[in-house]
């Protein structure tokens, strides 16, 4: 274990007090913006971030970086995808220090607008399974000198405690979703299925009553109670309704989407292939997730009916502040000068209904991209 | 009738199988309470979009359900080809459309007869069969 490597007490100090700092019941979001800054400080970096590995596990689908502000992101640009150093570490799947960025061989150079940097360390972050969640990259010790053999082994140690924290929180979501979701069904099938059942019961005895001699005054009073339950039973019907839709919602953005790119890829013969920033559900309002969901259904409905495609990509990303929401397919694709259809304008609609854009490019035979974009605080 | 193309193992149809069965129906009964009584009502419906549904119903208590923005529900059932019995269910919350939508044959007729139009969102979807 990595803890045993690490000789220098005030240093195994440090570490403690870093696993301490980050806290278990943050979101996941939260949880990974601590992680870099407490490793960030735990050697006293300049910079330092996390990249976090795309399904693929090539290829980083989300990068949370501390020592930059906004302005400095923003003039870089796109975030890195996992080309370079960064690939590096993700293929050697084990630490990597480097004095001397730039002349390492798989070294590719920074962007416009990026500092420079020259000292590295890259450590993968494993969670409690030892699958490999992403990675810590960080540069540039304050006091100038290059990492050192121990200052790796203080980030190992820290990597694995932050991956278990994590898996900690990805159960923990998966857990009061679970419940919530179970809680829920339990209340809406009761509401129906007993709660509703009974005041038709009544109805139909007070209706039964009506047919009856009876006085005016006592017709009228039963009338007028007969429209009083009918209006608690739209009531409690409305209420069923509420409920089922805010389970809907309670179920994560990511699991929703993975779940439509499945039900695509078993039972419609398309292989589709997903590739999701990990933790989105955090990062995309509800609005923005409701539409985005409902964007890529008519998506993967239209390549189902009408692209004949085989394969169909599908990456959904976090740009700034967009959702990004990509598809590909190899189908038969369309003549786009022929005219979209209504399943198409419907897509440019709703993306503009959340602050974004529908773009399609397509060619016969050379299949179709789409790619839609929300405001992700919607 | 139209077969479902595909369905789940335990008989659930999927949704885009459920909008396929959808457009191929004129006819639907609308489920709403009446006098504290369940009563399914007939109605003329039509698929717009494959986003929404409209429905066109001569029953008043068609009519005022959607005034009040009550949740309804829209049935359609037929048999398949080996005599299984399939069902649609649409809810969400009604409301009264503009004639201005796109209106097919049969529901400009059923207009002309003195029916109101409502429109459904189609909040939830869910088909089963058997």
């Amino acid at each position: 274990m990595a803890y045993h490597r690490i000789q220098e007490p005030a240093r195994l100090h440090a570490l403690i007090d870093a696993i301490l700092l980050i806290e278990a019941d943050a979101s996941l979001s939260t949880l990974l913006l601590r992680i870099v800054e407490t490793a960030t400080k735990l050697v006293g970096a300049q910079y330092g971030a996390l990249g976090v590995l795309a399904s693929n596990g090539e290829t980083l689908s989300r990068f949370i970086t501390y020592g930059m502000d906004d302005d400095q992101i923003a003039l870089i640009g796109e975030s890195p995808q996992g080309s370079g150093l960064l690939g590096e570490t993700i293929r050697l799947a084990k630490p990597l220090r480097v004095d001397e960025l730039s002349e390492h061989e798989s070294s590719s150079g920074f962007p416009p607008n990026h500092p420079p940097m020259h000292r590295f360390l890259g450590v993968p972050v494993k969670t409690g399974t030892g699958r490999i969640y992403g990675n810590l990259y960080l540069t540039d010790p304050l006091d100038g000198s290059p990492f050192s053999q121990s200052d790796q082994f203080l980030v190992e140690a820290f990597g694995r405690a932050a991956g278990i924290v994590i898996d900690q929180a990805l159960l923990r979501t998966h857990m009061r979703e679970f419940t919530l979701s179970e809680e829920r069904e339990r209340i809406a099938r009761d509401l129906h299925d007993t709660v509703i059942q009974r005041l038709f019961g009544v109805g139909l005895s007070l209706q039964l009553s009506l047919s009856g001699q009876i006085e005016d005054s006592v017709r009228e009073r039963i009338d007028k109670s007969l429209d009083d339950l009918n209006e608690t039973i739209h009531e409690i019907r409305t209420t069923i309704f509420e409920i089922d839709q805010e389970d809907e919602q309670e179920i994560s953005l990511e699991r929703r989407i993975s779940a439509l790119t499945v039900e695509v890829g078993s039972r419609l013969g398309v292989y589709a292939h997903l590739v999701m920033a990990p933790g989105i559900s955090d990062d995309v309002g509800v609005r923005c997730a409701q539409h985005a969901l409902q964007a890529l259904r008519e998506i993967l409905s239209n390549i189902v009916r009408h692209s004949q495609a085989s394969i169909v990509d599908v990456n959904v990303a976090i740009e700034g502040n967009m959702l990004v929401l990509t598809v590909k397919d190899n189908g038969v694709g369309f003549n786009q000068t022929s005219g979209s259809g209504s399943g198409l304008r419907n897509l440019a609609s709703r993306a503009r209904d959340v602050g974004g854009e529908c773009s399609i490019s397509s060619e016969l035979g050379r299949g179709t991209l789409v790619q839609w974009t929300a405001n992700r605080l919607d | 009738m139209t077969e479902p193309r595909k369905r789940e193992a335990s008989g659930a149809i999927e949704r885009d199988t459920c909008l396929d069965l959808l457009e191929g129906a004129p006819l639907a009964r609308v489920v709403i309470s009446v006098k504290c009584l369940p009563v399914a009502l007939p109605a003329r419906i039509s698929l717009v979009d494959r986003g929404y549904l409209l429905l066109a119903s001569s029953d008043p208590a068609v009519h005022q359900a959607a005034q009040r923005k009550d949740v309804l529900s829209v049935q359609i059932d037929g048999l398949d080809d080996n005599g299984m019995v399939w069902s649609v269910m649409v809810s969400g919350i009604g409301s009264v459309a503009s004639e201005d939508e796109p209106l097919s044959g049969p529901l400009r007729e059923a207009l002309n007869h003195g029916a109101s139009l409502v429109m459904l969102p189609l909040s939830v979807v869910v088909g089963q069969h058997g």
